[in-house]
Formats: structure tokens, C-alpha cells, sequence
């Protein structure tokens, strides 16, 4: 099977400090993998290379074979680690901006989830706590029917019971043969949803296998394995 | 794509710059109705409430006029900086469109703002102005200008407006690339982006005033102000003026070209997003 994302000995630099060294990864269609490490490890890095948001110094990433690009974003939904609306607008506004630049965008499915939680579409974001923000990004984005789902930390600003909710919604709106790719430092929420796990450290690839296997291989959860790993 | 980006440009900006458009239509009417009423009362008749009334609308139609020009300012440039480089350039620029075709359409429409805020200050002196007395005056003017390119110049007026109208559109042009470079370059600042955005604009200011005067030096060219001192030097007025005249156009779109080709790099290949 084709990996729909690959990197290829992918390096970024800040100044003297490598932010990513050498990274080699293939994500899969049809899987939830999960990019786990702590803060400062390069996981926003390689998301923002896949979006086209910094360019790699050495290396490659692709997505179908393609380097970041127009083509690549069509088919990337990406939910970043912040809140990227303006205030000022309505949801019902952000859903039009949405459906007139993205093609994969199903209006339908982004209203259903609204009423599921309780967001009126006339409400402006300015009026609206941090974490309903973050559901309606979620919303804005799981609305998508991309091929590369790319959430970046997308509990870490909502309650516990909203966790759930989301979690079910990121399973439940994506396609079968697309992906998804998770960044996260919340494992216990997120653990019993992932296919594959990814552990990166000072910007390098340190595991990449499935949960299955590391479950079996380690004896523990992924949560406590990541403890033993990335213990202080 | 262009037509979608220029749609939320415009729906994002103008809730506050049509309503300052309007105002300065509105507040030109009154002043013309003021005029109008000074002008059919005797000079003894004339209250000093009338004039006292006038001058206010004057002092504040002048204010208005300041007011549109800034705040129109403020609102494209924020507007820019905020959508491509602060937390909104997360969705901006991960939209299926080329980063060029962002920074253009956003650029086209800072352009257009820049129109539309000159046609109504040109609307405006006419609203307050417009007499069979001013408009023979203009004609006088045009008439007398007609025959000074015909005359001293040796061309036809077509070229010599289509130069000065070229020259105003890509000055404006060139304005709105500086703001987007320095910008960019202020971005590439991991602290006080908008510090670096500041430094970057005057650092920029400086560098073209240094190649203007060197290239004045070396060619005996300069702005168009300093034609007359050129045409004292090469004796001869009406090439000194073109010279002038196509010298300010070329090196303006060369500035335009430079600003854009960096802006283009930097938003394209070093993007430093929070």
C-alpha cells in the first residue's frame, strides 16, 4: 500500500538547533496514527511542513507523492494547535468561507454537528468561550471529507466531558480510506483510538510501530509506556 | 480563487470604511448647502452663527478627510498582517490556493480601497466646488496645459497623461508592496515582528532615498520636483522633463518588481508563523 504521507530524511533548522533530524515516517490510508511526544519535540514542526506552513532544509515530505502545494492542501484538513478564525465572524459565516474554499467541505454534516452541540450558527466567535471555539474548528474541520486529517492537539483546550464527544466525532466523520494524524500529549483520551503510534524526541523518530504491537511487545498501556520513555 | 479571496477581503473590511466613504459624501454636501446659503445672504446679513457653522464643518470635514485616509490604512495593513502572519494565517495559508495569489489578491484589494478613497476625495471637490465658474477654470487649465505639452513639450497630451496616470497607479502599487515586504520581513522575527515590520520600513525608506540620490548623481536625473534644476544642467527643458518623467516610471516599477520578488520569497520560503 502507497503511504499517503512519507518523509524522506526530513531536516528543519531554527538557528543552531534542529527542530527535525532525519525524520523517516510513512502514514497509511485508512489509519489513526498518533504523533506523541513532549513539548519542544518537533511535532508541530513536521505538521507545519505538511501543510506547507515552513519548508524543510534538507529532505522530503509528500502527501500522494507531491510536495506541499495547492494540490496537497485541497486534500489536507488541518486543525491547528490554535484558534485561526476571526473573532468577528459568525459561524454560519466561517461555514460559507469554508464551502467556497474548499471543495470537499459538506455544509450538511457541519450544521448537524452544531445542533449535536448546541452552537448557534448566528453566534459570533468573539461571544463564545475557548473551548466552544476549538469545537467548532473541529467541526469545521472533521466537515471536510479530506484524504489527511492532521489535528494538532485537538483536546488539549476543552473539558474532559467534551474530549469524548470530540474523540467520537473525529471517528465517526472520517473516511474509511482516508487518515488521520494525531498530535497530542494527552494519551490516556486519546490511546484507544489510534492504530499506530509515533514517538519523536529532540526532533527524531525514536518509535514507529502499532499500538497492537507495542501493547503486546511492552506489556503496558501506551500512556505508561510513554512515561517510561520520556520520563524527566 | 482570486475572485473568493477579493469576496472576504472587501466583506471583512468594508464595515468600516464605506460608512467613513459615506461621511465624507455626506459631510461634503452640507458644506456645499453651507456655501450655497453664505453666498444668497447679504455680506451684513451674514450671522456669525452661518460662519461660525461653516468653519466647523470645514474643520471637521478636513479631520474626516484625514481620518478616512488613516484608518483605511490601518485596516488593510492590520488586516494583511493579521491573516497571513498572526494566528489567522493558519487557515489563510493552508488554503488549496498559491501563497502569490493570496498576497495579490490582498494586495488588489488594498488597491482598490486606495482608488476608491482618491475618486471620493475627487468627488467630494466636486460636491463642494462644482460651479460653471470652477469648471471653466478647470478647462482653462486643461486648455493651458494642452498647449504647453503641445508647445514647450513637443508631444502629444495622450502620452504625456498616460505617463502621469501610470506614474500615480504604480506609486500606489509600489506603496502597498512596501508595506507587504516590510511586513513579511518583520515577520521572519521570532519577537516584536511588528517592531522588525516598523525597522524594516524605515530601513527601506533609507535604502531608496540612498539609490535615489546616486542615481540622480550618475544620470543627472531626479523626482519630478527637481525638474527644473535638471533642465538648468542639460539646458534643455523638455527632455529634461521627459527624461524625468520616464526615469520616476521605470525606476518605480523596478522597486515595485524588487519589493514583490522579496515579499514573494520570504512568504513562499520563510514563513515563521507563532
Amino acid at each position: 500500500m502507497e503511504p499517503l504521507l512519507q518523509c524522506i530524511g526530513l531536516s528543519k533548522r531554527f538557528g543552531p538547533k534542529f527542530a527535525l533530524a532525519n525524520v523517516n515516517l510513512n502514514i497509511f490510508p485508512g489509519r489513526i496514527t498518533g504523533l506523541l511526544g513532549p513539548n519542544g519535540s518537533g511535532k508541530t514542526t513536521l505538521i507545519k511542513i505538511a501543510n506547507g506552513l515552513l519548508t524543510p532544509d534538507a529532505g522530503r515530505l509528500t502527501i500522494q507523492g507531491l510536495n506541499p502545494s495547492p494540490e496537497t492542501k485541497a486534500i489536507i484538513s488541518y486543525l491547528p494547535e490554535r484558534t485561526y478564525l476571526a473573532p468577528w465572524m459568525k459561524v454560519a459565516d466561517i461555514i460559507n468561507y469554508f464551502a467556497d474554499f474548499y471543495a470537499d467541505f459538506d455544509v450538511n454534516r457541519a450544521y448537524e454537528m452544531l445542533q449535536n452541540l448546541n452552537i448557534n450558527p448566528d453566534d459570533r466567535l468573539k461571544t463564545m468561550s475557548k473551548g466552544t471555539r476549538e469545537k467548532v474548528q473541529l467541526i469545521l474541520v472533521m466537515s471536510r471529507r479530506a484524504k489527511l486529517y492532521i489535528l494538532d492537539e485537538p483536546i488539549a483546550g476543552v473539558d474532559p466531558a467534551a474530549r469524548d464527544y470530540i474523540l467520537n466525532t473525529v471517528i465517526k466523520n472520517y473516511d474509511r480510506d482516508a487518515a488521520i494524524l494525531l498530535s497530542t500529549h494527552l494519551i490516556t483520551d486519546v490511546e484507544d483510538i489510534l492504530d499506530d503510534i509515533v514517538f519523536i524526541r529532540y526532533g527524531q523518530i525514536i518509535e514507529a510501530d502499532t499500538a497492537d504491537n507495542i501493547r503486546a511487545r511492552e506489556g503496558k498501556t501506551i500512556d505508561q509506556y510513554f512515561r517510561e520513555v520520556f520520563r524527566c | 480563487m482570486l475572485g473568493k479571496i477579493l469576496k472576504y477581503e472587501f466583506k471583512s473590511t468594508y464595515k468600516i470604511i464605506t460608512p467613513l466613504i459615506l461621511a465624507v459624501l455626506v459631510l461634503s454636501l452640507i458644506l456645499r448647502f453651507q456655501l450655497t446659503a453664505m453666498d444668497s445672504i447679504n455680506f451684513n446679513e451674514r450671522a456669525i452663527g452661518y460662519q461660525a457653522g461653516l468653519g466647523l464643518s470645514i474643520f471637521f470635514y478636513i479631520m474626516l478627510i484625514f481620518a478616512t485616509s488613516i484608518v483605511t490604512f490601518i485596516v488593510l495593513v492590520t488586516r494583511f498582517y493579521k491573516t497571513m502572519f498572526g494566528d489567522e494565517g493558519y487557515l489563510t495559508l493552508t488554503l488549496p490556493c498559491q501563497p502569490d495569489l493570496l498576497m495579490n489578491g490582498k494586495a488588489l484589494a488594498f488597491f482598490i480601497w486606495n482608488l476608491a478613497i482618491s475618486a471620493t476625495c475627487i468627488l467630494s471637490f466636486f460636491i463642494i466646488g462644482f460651479s460653471k465658474e470652477v469648471l471653466g477654470f478647470i478647462a482653462d487649465m486643461f486648455d493651458g496645459l494642452r498647449s504647453f505639452i503641445y508647445e514647450d513639450l513637443g508631444v502629444a497630451p495622450v502620452i504625456f497623461y498616460t505617463i502621469i496616470i501610470l506614474i500615480c497607479l504604480i506609486s500606489i502599487i509600489m506603496g502597498i508592496y512596501k508595506i507587504i515586504m516590510c511586513l513579511a520581513i518583520g515577520q521572519l522575527s521570532n519577537s516584536h515582528k511588528v517592531g522588525f515590520a516598523v525597522l524594516a520600513f524605515l530601513g527601506t525608506n533609507f535604502a531608496v532615498g540612498i539609490i535615489d540620490m546616486i542615481l540622480s548623481l550618475v544620470f543627472q536625473l531626479g523626482n519630478i520636483g527637481s525638474i527644473y534644476s535638471i533642465s538648468m544642467v542639460i539646458d534643455d527643458y523638455s527632455t529634461a522633463f521627459f527624461r524625468t518623467l520616464i526615469f520616476t516610471l521605470v525606476k518605480y516599477i523596478v522597486y515595485t518588481v524588487v519589493m514583490y520578488f522579496i515579499s514573494h520569497y520570504i512568504i513562499n520560503k520563510k514563513l515563521n508563523l507563532e
